[in-house]
């Protein structure tokens, strides 16, 4: 088996991922507690033509159940909310009972609003796991208007990373020095080139769109904060569950409370 | 007497059929099969107390050495060396992938391109190289396809094509060297006899495996458009370390091939013979990693090469005791009343169920220099030696490394299945042989 698998690995790694454009399909657009002037300046020229937008004003329904009830009924493919939906008071660590459902929600991806305006300039996509990714990368793109913006960011997780190196060092037979250096260059030169294959993908599509490459090592909150901060981002696009979750994944859910003063595309 | 050492030959090739289950290597089998074999003949005085002499002179070499073919365990260590040299280079494994570029992830085209390959590599390499490379990258490309359901309809008949196309020159596989070597065929007349068989076989194969297995060309652009997407991030540079060995890997692979094929046209070449141009590729193609041969030495199948000194030497005995003769007449006999179809089919059925190496080396004993040294003879032996491998998935190691790669997917294949499945196409082969020996070897000039 272990020639069979030295070449397997040869291959594999001659077998670079190619993106291939898997956007969202957004034809129905549902605004909650917005005006649809809005949702139309927002998103204007973003998403094509003959898009349907309508909106749920004022106030959410007293029951959540309720709320999720009539946007089940309108079968939206795109949400929109302010960040503070339903929640006069919020709290620095929640993101208020109708939001935290909504951030959940599996119907179709969902955009917070900051407060302030949001001008969709700079498209930040962050995640742990970008190689592979088109969806989340397209979605990114499609927000992304022409003459603006994209920031390609993967933050490999550090902790996960050094858990699995601790175990390789208690391993007699494998390297650990080598084992840290070959890990490392195949988890983020993975993220390199396909972050190379989107750029080549999409300027290959005619987008005029400057595309920015971030591959780095983290795990707290702090590190996805300062490159908001760093790349001038006025949307981060992020994956929210994982398959057959019900839950938010991973730093998702703190990115989504403590991101306040920038949109926030839940997909 | 001769029945003692004739219990002896068959011990030692049931015991080499039952390696696995003995979990003892062939070289150790061999080894003590030898030891016995030579202290009963020197016992049964057949083995004579006289050096060797050449020319007059008295060689420093024991009589009982007499048998050992050298130039056959110096084309093997030498291209042995050599091919494992070159292929450092990443020269097979960029072929390998460029290759799937070409197909634009069209399962139809990639499954030709891949038989192709295989019959090519098997050619060049040993057959269990080739379906290392040629399969582990069938596991990549299909996983990345998307079509890991073909992996079976890919595997079994790449398996089964390592045979054939270790048919196609006369160092591609082992039984071709000890039976070509005692025919005297030269290497461009190895090659154009069996060239068109070889390639009749890939097409039945590729033919009747694309449609046993249902693979199906892409059904519309779209999809067409994908699968050459998916392929496209192949890129076969990265199976390459240094530019410079790779180019010079290339040039003395293309001057090694030619030097063999055109060996006997020189007559220093026809001198020095094949093993020794065998050996002085490999000498050449180490200078590139002159500090750290070491590796390559360790690298060498030396159970298989001290396999063959025993061999040798347990042939010599057997027909110092008279075994080979009862052999001979036994075939003698198949051929009589079978004709060449019987002989081929005999030594396929064997070499299903046992290595075919101990029968070729016998074969070719027993005909050199006797009535029975036909062109027809010794083609059913080297077509029935190679194509016998593919009805077991223990007939051959590569077939055997194919199953070993399906069962590393996952994916369930029992003996049963393998034989069921693959006895159509292998069954296929042995007839083509068949035809190919009866009614088209007589009316080759150069046969």
């Amino acid at each position: 088996m272990g020639e069979i698998d030295q070449f397997q690995s040869l291959f594999r790694r001659a077998a670079k991922p190619v993106f291939l454009t898997d956007p969202p399909e957004i034809h129905r657009i549902l605004g909650l507690g917005i005006r649809e002037e809005r949702v139309r300046r927002l998103l204007d020229g973003l998403l094509g033509e003959g898009i349907s937008v309508s909106v749920l004003e004022g106030e959410p329904p007293a029951s959540v159940s309720v709320l999720m009830d009539r946007i089940g009924a309108r079968e939206p493919d795109l949400l929109l909310c302010p960040r503070f939906y339903g929640c006069p008071e919020p709290h620095p660590r929640s993101l208020g009972q109708y939001v935290d459902v909504l951030a959940q929600y599996e119907g179709c991806p969902v955009l917070l609003l900051p407060a302030q305006d949001l001008r969709l300039h700079r498209v930040m996509v962050a995640t742990d796991r970008l190689s592979g990714d088109a969806r989340l990368c397209s979605a990114g793109a499609l927000f992304t208007p022409e003459g603006g913006t994209l920031v390609l960011a993967h933050v490999e997780d550090s902790q996960a990373l050094e858990r699995i190196l601790d175990a390789i060092s208690r391993i007699p037979w494998i390297d650990t020095a080598r084992a840290r250096e070959d890990l490392e260059a195949s988890l983020l030169g993975e993220s390199r080139e396909w972050i190379a294959s989107v750029t080549e993908a999409l300027h290959g599509a005619g987008r005029s769109i400057e595309i920015h490459s971030v591959v780095t090592k983290g795990r707290s909150i702090e590190i996805y904060r300062k490159l908001l901060r760093e790349q001038e981002a006025d949307l981060l696009v992020m994956n929210t569950m994982d398959e057959g979750q019900l839950a938010m994944r991973g730093m998702s859910y703190a990115m989504a409370i403590e991101f306040t003063e920038t949109g926030v595309l839940l997909l | 007497m001769t029945l003692l050492f004739a219990a002896l030959l068959a011990g030692m090739i049931v015991c080499l059929a039952l390696e696995e289950k003995l979990h003892a290597r062939k070289s150790v089998i061999a080894g003590l099969f030898a030891m016995i074999s030579l202290v009963l003949a020197a016992f049964f005085g057949l083995i004579s107390d006289q050096p060797i002499t050449l020319q007059g002179q008295a060689l420093a070499i024991p009589n009982f050495l007499a048998p050992l073919d050298l130039n056959v365990i110096s084309i093997i260590l030498g291209s042995a060396i050599f091919i494992d040299v070159i292929s450092q280079s990443g020269i097979f494994t960029w072929i390998a992938v460029r290759v799937t570029q070409l197909s634009r992830g069209d399962p139809r085209r990639l499954f030709a391109y891949y038989c192709l390959m295989t019959v090519v590599f098997s050619a060049l390499l040993n057959n269990v190289t080739a379906i290392l490379i040629v399969g582990s990258l069938t596991t990549v490309s299909l996983e990345k396809l998307g079509r890991k359901d073909l992996l079976v309809g890919f595997l079994l008949p790449m398996g089964l094509l390592t045979n054939i196309g270790g048919l196609l020159t006369l160092i591609s596989s082992v039984p071709n060297i000890i039976v070509g070597e005692a025919a005297g065929f030269s290497y461009m007349q190895f090659f154009l006899v069996a060239a068109p068989f070889v390639a009749v076989a890939t097409w039945a194969t590729i033919a009747l495996g694309a449609r046993r297995f249902r693979i199906s060309p892409l059904a519309d652009a779209e999809a067409r458009s994908a699968g050459a997407a998916r392929v496209a991030g192949f890129q076969a540079g990265e199976t390459v370390e240094s530019r410079g060995f790779f180019l010079f890997s290339a040039l003395l692979l293309l001057l090694f091939i030619v030097a063999v094929a055109t060996a006997d046209l020189f007559e220093v070449t026809r001198r020095l013979s094949l093993g020794f141009l065998a050996t002085a590729f490999a000498v050449v193609a180490l200078v590139r990693f002159k500090h750290e041969v070491d590796r390559f030495y360790q690298a060498v199948d030396w159970d298989l090469i001290l396999f063959f000194v025993s061999l040798f030497l347990m042939i010599g005995v057997m027909e110092a005791a008279g075994v080979l003769e009862w052999i001979g007449h036994g075939i003698e006999g198949i051929v009589g009343v079978s004709g060449q179809a019987g002989l081929l089919g005999s030594t396929a059925l064997f070499s299903s169920v046992t290595d075919n190496i101990p029968l070729s080396a016998m074969l070719a004993k027993i005909f050199h220099g006797t009535e029975m040294a036909t062109s027809g003879n010794w083609w059913s032996v080297i077509f029935g030696a190679n194509l016998g491998g593919n009805f077991t998935p223990i007939g051959s190691a590569s077939t055997l490394v194919a199953v070993t790669l399906i069962h590393g997917q996952k994916v369930r294949l029992t003996f049963l299945d393998f034989v069921r499945t693959s006895f159509p196409l292998a069954a296929l082969h042995v007839a083509l042989a068949v035809l190919y020996v009866l009614f088209v070897l007589p009316f080759l000039p150069y046969a």
